[in-house]
């Protein structure tokens, strides 16, 4: 069986309140006793994203991406300010829409009374062929109308959802009295609704004693005395003012003895009539404590420690204070109103809660007697260990199998497909077949009048070569399409079909391909196409070979002869049968036809919401974020990955994967087409950069650094984690955080809120060294991240290729350089000149070697970076500049080739690094390398460099004394070991690929348990 | 009066939660509201919107041409 949990009743302004509770509370008892035997769906409203998040944090892997679906929901759909009615209704309609096209069994309502004060929606009426259940909390509106649905809009709202409750094939109702009211209310067969009770949570339970803390408690409440407690709310059929006059009531003893706490939050208006009740009983503002909101730790240690609990309530759908108060310990007793004498169980704990003197007598026989007291606390520990949510989820489970063994439900409000009329639209020009006659069609000659067909089955019929007439009709009114041979312009291509349909690749082919072009004139129309039928086999199997990212429609050839309308009738009923566009299309008609007057805002909130609604498609896309490179090409370490990994990735994208560059600009994420065609060289192709609609099974992936835009970014990347992309960043070091000092305060800062930002919300981090990975894992172990669902990121490893670091142009060096090399060793330091790349303690044991008659050069080639302006002028006013010590801040790929050709050695003296690119470029130029001893240069050079630690200049330069008494060669035989940028896109494919490791569902487990 | 209400529209504009509370307490009574909502309606204002009409994904321009095709048709 197929069950949709819907979970608004959990993220609606209900969601601290008891239906809130109760909801949380269930669901997970339900749902580690419904896996394996049922398949559960979640069913979230986006529009709570931050209650969504919680709850996808606390289901741990009940609520992974498959298991939950998220719906896009139109902002101001709430009942309370009026003037949305069409916007509420398009809505409701939506979301049956969404629940009919999830293929479930059942859908299980948690509230069906929300939405009035917040944008939760639910569906116009019971989806078809799904059975639906909800639970029923009460109906304790009905019984004082005139107190809770005065509002006339408040009225139409709640007999909103009183006519869904009638309607549900199921209710289930928390307690027995719930029950019974709803038999007798709503008028429904006993059968129909079903006692599944409610519990208490575990956590209350009798608190361990604890002077201090208790102490502590009473100080932070002002409790001097023994106590009389009551929590819960206060609308009048809670019935605190007779408590009050009931404690007020007590002999003078008794009362002089204790004091009566009353917690819960009360607003401005009730707290006046409550200390007017006191007032008037004569009570002093020393007798009666009101605490207010109470949090749970204080709350089960004031249950726990009171001398009573009273619980004066008219009507309860349940009563869970005072089982709570029961679980703590506490001696209770409650009326004998609704459903409270299901959860106290027992007579002389109930009173008649309209007679102040039966309560009065009740508190005193408690009061005045510690052994009966004593006793009916055991009891009532006793009794709230019954309530537990394994047998509430018991209940709800065996319900659940007792509704889904009924007969199915029949459909009976709509026609029957079969019994549809028929529409033919033929482009002009077109040959229509002769069987047509045999549908028994309405032949349109004009295709621009399919908008008044209305629910009938609509056939486009057309021929290839004039089939793009039709693109624009079919945008508006999807339909069938019956395609015959016809000329092809094999001249024209459609570039934006071809791209739509195959992607980037589709567009590579097409300059080798020219059979890529045929399929091109036609796929726009697929897009839009229910079914398509051929009356030549030829041309189906051509379509059907298409290669296309985008759905296709069935394919279907037509026998010739008599045979064809049967078999084309045949087919027209099984697409709209079936294809998900039919069910769209049935929507629309019914949207369209809702009185009002939407607005186009109104019209295209629900159009998002439709499209959130879909399935998603059959290929994941990869949508790499390219902000910053799209916006300009640094030519960065960083970019140089972007960009030779985004080649591979879109020329050869990994299979049953469509890859999109995207970048974040006004305000979302657009697509980079123009970076990424120009980055393929397809300069002349000219897309649209519209906005991305990701949907569930899509992945994100950061391949850029995009410290300028992830703030922005953040809101719509957490809205996608919602609904099931994956996220997904590369980090290249954690260079500001190991190393703060060797950067500006500034970018320590923005790269610090880069990180943060990313750590929590991606569901995988991969660095580009193990190194890196290694420091990640460590600065998360220490770092305590509000993660969007409870869970850190998975921390992987996958390091860049280098074969197209430089170009394979050589120029010579310029004469002074040559000059020198030629005089001298020399000793190469490549890279921006900042402070961690170690340039001041080379310089210096370069000038300790200059003054013991070592003869060598230093040649510093980058540019200028940043924290290093005492050294510029240091070696802007050297002696040994222009002779022994050169800064080459202007040398193209060429010349860098030349001189790594002419040196002696790479001197790597950085103090961090994230990768360490120069180094295998020197080491594949055979030039040998001297390194500083870090992790990451180990894991990059393996046994290919001489490490040296040196922590001050001198070590430095006697290592580098030694090193010249006896130069190493370079290992040629370890060069294979970095990959080329092809097995590096490939290895970071298959790892983005890979299941993201989910932890946090066996903390889940544990917690629950 | 209009150039004072587009004022406070204006301060509210920036201070939403605030402007919630308000319009929430204006609600409350059933004869102001009807005449409030042209100056207080969340709706209408721009920080408000989620959905930028003159900015869709593909997929939603589809379907919303289709809605405005089937919901504006005289």
């Amino acid at each position: 069986m197929k069950l949709l949990l819907d979970l608004q009743g959990a993220q609606s302004q209900s969601k601290s309140r008891g239906i809130g509770r109760y909801t949380r509370a269930l669901i997970q008892a339900f749902l580690n006793k419904a896996e394996p035997d049922l398949d559960t769906r979640l069913l979230f409203n986006a529009r709570f994203g931050d209650a969504v998040d919680t709850l996808i944090g606390t289901l741990g892997k009940y609520a992974n991406p498959d298991h939950r679906f998220v719906l896009e929901v139109p902002e101001g759909i709430r009942a309370q300010p009026g003037g949305n009615d069409w916007l509420r209704r398009a809505a409701a309609r939506t979301m049956r829409h969404a629940i009919e096209g999830l293929d479930v069994d059942v859908v299980w309502y948690s509230s069906l009374l929300e939405g009035y004060n917040d944008d939760a929606v639910l569906p116009d009426a019971p989806p078809f062929g799904v059975a639906s259940v909800a639970t029923l909390y009460d109906l304790i509106p009905l019984h004082d109308p005139d107190a809770y649905l005065g509002h006339p809009r408040v009225r139409q709202w709640y007999d909103k959802g009183i006519d869904m409750l009638r309607r549900c094939d199921r209710l289930f109702a928390i307690s027995e009295w719930v029950r019974q009211d709803a038999i007798h209310r709503l008028g429904l067969p006993p059968e129909l609704v079903v006692n599944i009770g409610a519990a208490v949570a575990p956590c209350f339970a009798p608190p361990s004693p604890d002077p201090v803390i208790s102490a502590a408690l009473r100080l932070k409440y002002g409790i001097a005395r023994p106590f009389v407690l009551y929590n819960g709310g206060f609308d009048p059929r809670k019935n605190v003012p007779a408590l009050i006059n009931a404690f007020a009531a007590l002999p003078a003893s008794l009362r002089a003895a204790h004091q009566l706490v009353i917690v819960g939050r009360a607003g401005p208006e009730e707290m006046t009539q409550l200390q007017a009740a006191g007032q008037k009983a004569g009570l002093s503002a020393d007798e009666v404590i009101y605490c207010g909101y109470a949090p749970d730790d204080d709350l089960i240690r004031l249950y726990g420690e009171c001398a009573l609990f009273v619980f004066p309530s008219l009507l309860e759908g349940f009563g869970l204070p005072p089982l709570e108060a029961m679980a703590c310990g506490a001696p209770v007793i409650a009326s004998h109103a609704a459903s409270l004498p299901e959860v106290v169980g027992r007579s002389d704990a109930l009173f008649d809660p309209r007679r102040v003197d039966e309560i009065t007598a009740r508190m005193v026989a408690l009061l005045s007697n510690p052994s009966y007291a004593r006793e009916l606390s055991q009891y009532g520990c006793a009794r709230a260990a019954e309530f537990n949510w394994d047998a509430v989820a018991d209940r709800a489970l065996n319900a659940l199998h007792g509704l889904i063994e009924r007969p199915k439900i029949q459909p009976t409000a709509t026609t029957p497909l079969t019994s549809r009329k028929i529409v033919c639209a033929a482009v002009p020009g077109t040959m229509i077949p002769s069987w047509v006659n045999d549908l028994k069609a309405c032949v349109l000659r004009d295709i621009s009048q399919v908008h008044n067909i209305g629910d009938a089955h609509l056939l486009y019929i057309t021929e290839t070569g004039n089939a793009s007439e039709l693109e624009q009709v079919m945008r508006m009114q999807p339909g069938a399409l019956l395609i015959q041979p016809g000329s092809h312009d094999k001249s024209s291509v459609n570039l934006q079909a071809l791209y739509k349909g195959m992607g980037y690749a589709g567009l590579l082919a097409l300059q080798s391909d020219q059979a890529a072009k045929t399929g091109s004139n036609l796929l726009p129309l697929f897009e839009h196409a229910l079914a398509v039928l051929c009356t030549d086999e030829a041309l189906a199997c051509e379509i059907g070979a298409l290669t296309t990212s985008m759905p296709l429609p069935d394919v279907t050839t037509l026998s010739t002869g008599p045979q064809a309308a049967p078999d084309c009738h045949t087919a027209l009923i099984q697409a709209y049968a079936t294809h998900a566009l039919a069910r769209e299309i049935t929507l629309f008609n019914d949207i369209g036809a809702m009185e009002g007057k939407p607005s186009d805002d109104d019209l295209a909130s629900i159009a998002s919401t439709v499209v959130s609604a879909r399935k998603p498609g059959r290929v994941s896309r990869w949508l790499i974020d390219v902000s910053s490179i799209a916006e300009k090409d640094l030519g960065t370490g960083v970019q140089r990955v972007v960009r030779n990994t985004l080649v591979h990735w879109l020329k050869s994208p990994p299979e049953g994967v469509r890859v999109e560059p995207v970048r974040f600009s006004q305000g979302r994420y657009h697509y980079a087409r123009r970076y990424a065609l120009d980055l393929l060289g397809l300069s002349q192709v000219s897309l649209p950069e519209d906005a991305v609609e990701a949907t569930s099974g899509d992945i994100f992936f950061g391949l850029d650094w995009t410290v300028d835009t992830i703030a922005a970014a953040e809101t719509q990347l957490r809205e996608w984690h919602r609904r099931g992309i994956s996220l997904q960043f590369l980090v290249h070091d954690l260079l500001p955080i190991t190393l703060p000092d060797m950067f500006h305060p500034y970018a320590r800062d923005r790269f610090d809120n880069w990180l943060k930002t990313v750590v929590t919300i991606a569901d995988r981090l991969i660095c580009v060294s193990h190194a890196t990975a290694s420091e990640l894992r460590r600065w998360l172990a220490s770092t305590e991240m509000p993660y969007q669902f409870k869970c850190p990121p998975a921390v992987e490893h996958a390091p860049p290729g280098v074969d197209a670091m430089l170009g394979s142009a050589v120029s010579e060096p310029r004469p002074q350089l040559a000059h020198a090399m030629q005089a001298r060793p020399t000793f190469l330091m490549v890279g921006t000149v900042e402070p961690r790349k170690g340039y001041d303690q080379a310089l210096n044991a370069f000038e300790q070697l200059w003054g013991g008659d070592v003869d060598a050069n230093l040649f510093i080639i980058g540019r200028f970076g940043w924290l290093m302006e005492n050294f510029a002028a240091k070696v802007n006013k050297h002696a040994e500049l222009g002779r022994r010590l050169f800064w080459i801040d202007d040398a193209d790929d060429s010349e860098l080739n030349a001189i790594y050709h002419c040196g002696t050695a790479l001197l790597a003296a950085s103090w961090g690094e994230g990768y360490g690119l120069p180094l295998i470029e020197a080491a594949r130029r055979d030039l040998p390398v001297i390194a500083r001893d870090i992790p990451v240069f180990r894991e990059v050079m393996g046994q290919q460099a001489a490490y040296f630690k040196a922590p001050t200049a001198t070590d430095l330069a006697e290592f580098l004394r030694n090193w010249l008494a006896v130069p190493r060669q370079p290992n040629h035989a370890a060069a294979a070991q970095w990959p080329s940028w092809k097995q590096s896109a490939a290895n970071l494919s298959e790892l983005v690929q890979q299941p993201i490791p989910r932890p946090f569902a066996t903390a889940w487990s544990s917690k629950t348990g | 009066m209009r150039s004072l209400l587009q004022l406070v529209n204006r301060f509210l504009a920036r201070h939403p939660s605030f402007r919630r509370k308000i319009v929430n307490s204006v609600y409350r009574i059933p004869m102001l509201d009807m005449r409030l909502r042209a100056v207080l309606d969340q709706r209408d204002d721009l920080t408000w919107r989620r959905v930028d009409i003159n900015d869709l994904p593909d997929e939603v321009q589809i379907v919303y041409e289709r809605l405005r095709n089937r919901a504006k048709r005289p």
